[in-house]
């Protein structure tokens, strides 16, 4: 049996970075379009807002604090792109992956879970209140996110009988798994939306705590954080497609273009919720995750297991 | 655009982030103790260093980081200990009445004591209803109120209106306050604001006009309300903004800062203090 997926060489980690990139330069540009369009601002003005804003916060002096733990909050800031980028190793791009891990799903897993430290970090390095209580609130989200979205992964695992990404793709040859999945996969949604600290899920970086973590951040600081949170929204996305909607299988097009394809529409999908739904407090989420997502996540679980033994 | 504008926002708070630190130092007058203990143990610190001093040296610099004392502990409402936290929102901030001072003790973001204070003349005494720019203002503190709740859009549409007010367009504001009801009604505001801020205490309850009774999610249909009651001349209810400043300590304390700032916000005081403003010309 031939391999799903191709391991290619990691010089090609390279392109997949500037792959990261521009997904990242189009969820921003879309972002800001939605923007301008719900407040009567100039679309081609949002388009130019990504180049701009990069450009000024390159050029801006760098901000600190008073007794800032300054290498926590580095690491805290920096992060998030690691993360990102560490995140799109097991995302198969077409036939061609960087990293063919045996455990490819947990390896994602894992990169998340690191996120729930970094936006911690970044909150708590600032030694300034409002950053601190954006932590505080990120924490209380997580508890409540992260477990319905293992339920969801696991849904994935259960179905392919593995944890590598490409034996997940392989085993949606002839079903999508958001087909006969769909709360799995609308679990994993949310997962994503909320630890890219994004729309309803993005109280930690509140107005009303003057931009929560992200508060004493400036410059190039502020930058690789935002660019990194796109980032992890962007490699959310992109898992979702191999995970649910079957990888770069498709008609005509080739593989690699119906893996871009499909993580464009996801990507889209996110950022359009940003405007469509209102904040959703911690704690109001916190009722959320564990009275209906758990319990969604783990009847799902069962559902497919029972399936998987039956065949 | 939408980004620049919170980031305009966050770029002032900093400021008064900074003066809310310096704060804690100045309020608490044990921590201005562990401030001088601070230099006193940077010198021993330099004297000698790694003798059994230096256990005691380094419980004396962490008491006072950078001469910013750390937070003193206090009971959680679950009876362990916690960080506390003096701050001070206010005068000035995104969505937040001008003038309005809030000092809190927090503990991790949950408010377990407050003061609060009007800066100035604006805030005393009562505000008779008013016409379209009354209209206008009540349209502002709904824009600040669905601002904070994260309904971007409706906050947008609301600013619309405020404009279509004061441009004197009052048919199309009419219709366009409908339609904002109607919208805010079927979000998922309902849900997420609906069992917030509801006084439970009737002393207190005493005190709110009618335009206040309910939930957060009340006081934002109610404010849609008297928009379109000014708006076409119906008269309103006189408002009171002293006595509401006199009960929001009571309002706030043991809510999360999301919370309280939803509670403030939806009492329409921004409204109250720039009426009273005019007033005084």
């Amino acid at each position: 049996m031939s391999d799903p997926v191709v391991e290619v060489d990691p010089s090609w980690a390279i392109v997949g970075a500037l792959l990261l990139a521009v997904l990242v330069m189009i969820a921003v540009a879309l972002d800001g379009m939605l923007a301008a369009r719900a407040q009567g601002g100039s679309a081609a003005a949002s388009l130019r807002w990504p180049a701009a804003e990069t450009a000024r916060l390159l050029r801006q002096r760098r901000r600190s604090t008073v007794a800032a733990d300054s290498l926590l909050w580095r690491i805290g800031g920096a992060g998030m792109l690691v993360a990102a980028l560490l995140k799109i190793t097991v995302v198969p791009f077409g036939e061609w992956t960087l990293f063919d891990f045996e455990a490819g799903l947990v390896w994602f897993n894992a990169m998340d879970a690191l996120v729930w430290a970094l936006v911690w970090l970044v909150g708590w390095g600032g030694n300034s209140v409002h950053a601190l209580v954006g932590g505080y609130r990120f924490l209380a989200l997580a508890v409540a996110y992260e477990l319905p979205l293992m339920f969801a992964l696991i849904a994935t695992a259960i179905a392919s009988e593995s944890l590598n990404v490409g034996d997940i793709v392989a085993a949606q040859s002839e079903l999508w798994f958001i087909v006969w999945m769909p709360v799995a996969f609308l679990i994993y949604s949310i997962g994503v939306v909320a630890f890219s600290v994004w729309g309803p899920f993005g109280s930690s970086l509140g107005a009303d705590i003057a931009g929560g973590v992200a508060a004493e951040l400036s410059g190039v600081d502020r930058l690789v954080f935002f660019a990194g949170r796109y980032g992890v929204l962007v490699a959310g996305a992109a898992f979702a497609v191999p995970l649910f909607l079957g990888g770069g299988s498709g008609a005509v097009l080739p593989a690699w273009a119906w893996s871009l394809l499909k993580t464009v529409v996801v990507l889209a999908a996110f950022v359009w919720v940003r405007r469509k739904v209102p904040l959703i407090r911690p704690e109001k989420f916190m009722e959320v995750g564990w009275m209906l997502l758990i319990p969604a996540g783990m009847l799902q679980d069962l559902l497919i297991a029972l399936v998987m033994v039956n065949r | 655009m939408d980004h620049t504008g919170t980031d305009h926002s966050q770029m002032d708070h900093t400021g008064t982030d900074h003066s809310q630190m310096d704060h804690t130092g100045t309020d608490h007058s044990q921590m201005d103790h562990t401030g001088t203990d601070h230099s006193q143990m940077d010198h021993t610190g330099t004297d000698h260093s790694g003798t059994d001093h230096s256990g005691m040296d380094h419980s004396g610099m962490d008491m006072a980081p950078a001469g910013i004392p750390l937070a003193g502990g206090a009971a959680d409402r679950d009876g362990l200990e916690m960080d506390t936290l003096a701050v001070q929102l206010g005068p000035v901030l995104p969505y937040w009445p001008p003038g309005l001072v809030l000092h809190c003790a927090l503990n991790g973001d949950v408010i377990t004591r407050a003061r609060a204070r009007g800066l100035d003349d604006a805030w005393h005494g009562f505000v008779e209803p008013g016409g379209r720019e009354a209209a206008a203002r009540r349209c502002d503190d709904a824009a600040a109120l669905l601002a904070l709740a994260g309904a971007s859009g409706l906050a947008a549409d609301a600013r619309r209106l405020r404009g279509a007010l004061l441009r004197g367009d009052t048919a199309a504001a009419q219709h366009g306050l409908d339609r904002l009801e109607r919208r805010v009604r079927r979000s998922l505001l309902r849900w997420s604001l609906g069992r917030l801020g509801v006084v439970e205490d009737p002393a207190l309850a005493q005190h709110l006009v009618a335009a206040q009774a309910g939930s957060v999610f009340d006081r934002l249909l109610a404010m849609l309300g008297a928009a379109r009651d000014a708006n076409d001349g119906s008269s309103g209810e006189r408002r009171d903004a002293s006595r509401l400043i006199a009960d929001l300590p009571q309002l706030v304390t043991g809510l999360d800062l999301a919370a309280a700032r939803l509670v403030v916000a939806s009492l329409g005081l921004s409204s109250l203090a720039a009426e009273r403003g005019g007033h005084h010309e």
